[in-house]
């Protein structure tokens, strides 16, 4: 048996002045879903892929979406879309669900996947460490990243700039400190990939410090061209190549 | 219409003009100050923590040739908060932000605990004479446990320009600070040797 560890970052809350970033709650999860579905990853005979979730910007943006406060019904509910957030959240609720994490566990219980809730990052290398040693085939990521690491949450500043909080980010010096979960790791020829903007160089570091393949964004990637019209049908290949506003994503892989 | 940054240039001014009157008033009674460093704190988190800053000339020039808006507004902003504290003179704008990175740092406003507290201690790096360093080292030295954790938690650019490199590095190795681990230690140290002018390609350093 080996283990395929995707770990999962979140949305920020909805900002009406931030067009950019994560109008929907579902951007890092769709794919991987997409990905489950359409036997994507690519599963080797034995592999258990593990769904590592980030779990408070899912609980922050439900409570924000599925609840209109007295405060919000004063505010403009074009610019925030509180009476359209509310709705989507009731849909939800309608199919049974009770949050957006609650949603994502039964994803994950129905394509096979093994859950993991998170609350910081450094439970993160935990999970890794309760691993039988020699069984991580790979390793994947989904959410925000900076080329100084991953960022599992994301929140704006006073003038709506996309920043975030240091205790939500796994920064690249981290890999470092986390060397001795090198014997973790199986000999495997599968890549462990990245999805985020600049990844390139937590990609690299990954690869030096645990010697297995590893793959990430030079540039920006958008999970937006999930929506979009492609003729590349495999859903985490598009990501990988469809050009944004800084141009090629220039997907680089370290071996 | 005034453009922004005229307006900007003009605030700090006459923020600077009441300064200068009470130049001896210790900086918790200068609220004028106080505001332009914070202000000019939550710019320059971006740095290290915004989602979209060019932290490398490459990832400027690509910007700039793609003409990619938040990337720039990012890079802009971040500019114009090291214009704002390099506004302000050094020996107001050093106490003060030693204050505040005191007070920021242990605050439950999770604002204030990110962007004020860490933008304040990457506004070290502009502090780099003797006579700064020595008031920033004798200041860490006094700070409770918590905040000299933060400081030596994550990597600031400012490690990289002490004047006194041996100074700091005897220093910290006695401090008594959370590590995570041996590694993250000695990775601390390690950078106190290392010159600025290894990272002369990071967008922060320059000018």
């Amino acid at each position: 048996m080996s283990n395929f560890v995707i770990l999962i970052g979140g949305p920020a809350l909805f900002k009406g002045c931030d067009k950019a970033h994560d109008q929907r709650w579902s951007n890092y999860i769709v794919p991987l879903q997409l990905a489950a579905m359409n036997d994507l990853y690519g599963k080797q005979a034995g592999e258990v892929v593990h769904w590592v979730l980030y779990e408070p910007p899912y609980r922050n943006r439900w409570q924000d979406d599925s609840v209109i406060t007295k405060e919000e019904k004063l505010e403009d509910d074009g610019m925030n879309l509180h009476s359209i957030r509310k709705a989507a959240a009731d849909k939800l609720i309608a199919t049974g669900a009770s949050s957006y994490i609650n949603k994502i566990k039964t994803m994950a219980n129905i394509y096979g996947v093994k859950y993991k809730g998170i609350n910081s990052p450094s439970e993160f290398w935990l999970y890794l460490e309760s691993l039988v040693d020699n069984s991580i085939s790979r390793i994947w990521y989904s959410g925000h990243a900076s080329n100084n690491g991953l960022m599992l949450a994301l929140s704006h500043n006073s003038a709506c700039g996309a920043v975030a909080f240091e205790g939500d980010m796994i920064k690249i010096n981290r890999i470092h400190e986390n060397r001795r979960l090198l014997k973790k790791f199986g000999k495997t020829k599968q890549v462990s990939k990245f999805y985020g903007c600049y990844t390139e160089g937590f990609a690299e570091t990954w690869n030096k410090v645990f010697g297995v393949s590893a793959a990430g964004a030079k540039n920006k990637i958008d999970f937006g061209v999930v929506d979009r019209a492609s003729n590349i049908v495999n859903i985490m290949e598009r990501i990988e190549k469809t050009p944004t506003s800084t141009g090629n994503p220039e997907w680089a892989v370290f071996k | 219409m005034m453009p922004a940054f005229s307006m900007l240039s003009c605030a700090i001014f006459t923020s600077l003009l009441s300064l200068c009157v009470g130049c001896n008033a210790s900086s918790k009674q200068q609220p004028e100050l106080r505001a332009i460093l914070e202000k000019s704190f939550e710019k320059i988190y971006l740095a290290t923590n915004g989602l979209e800053y060019p932290s490398s000339l490459s990832m400027l020039n690509n910007c700039i040739k793609h003409n990619d808006e938040g990337c720039l507004k990012s890079y802009n902003e971040v500019l114009a908060g090291k214009k704002m504290i390099k506004s302000v003179p050094p020996v107001n704008a050093l106490d003060a932000t030693l204050d505040i990175i005191e007070s920021a740092c242990l605050s439950k406003d999770k604002n204030l605990a990110n962007s004020i507290c860490y933008g304040g201690i990457l506004s070290l790096y502009f502090y780099d004479t003797p006579e700064q360093d020595s008031k920033i080292l004798s200041r860490i030295k006094i700070y409770p446990k918590k905040i000299k954790s933060i400081i030596f938690g994550t990597d600031f650019f400012w490690f990289y320009n002490r004047p006194n490199k041996a100074v700091w590095i005897n220093a910290i190795s006695s401090m008594d600070i959370n590590w995570r681990n041996d590694i993250h230690k000695q990775h601390t140290l390690d950078q106190f040797n290392k010159g600025i002018v290894e990272f002369k390609d990071r967008t922060f350093v320059m000018k």
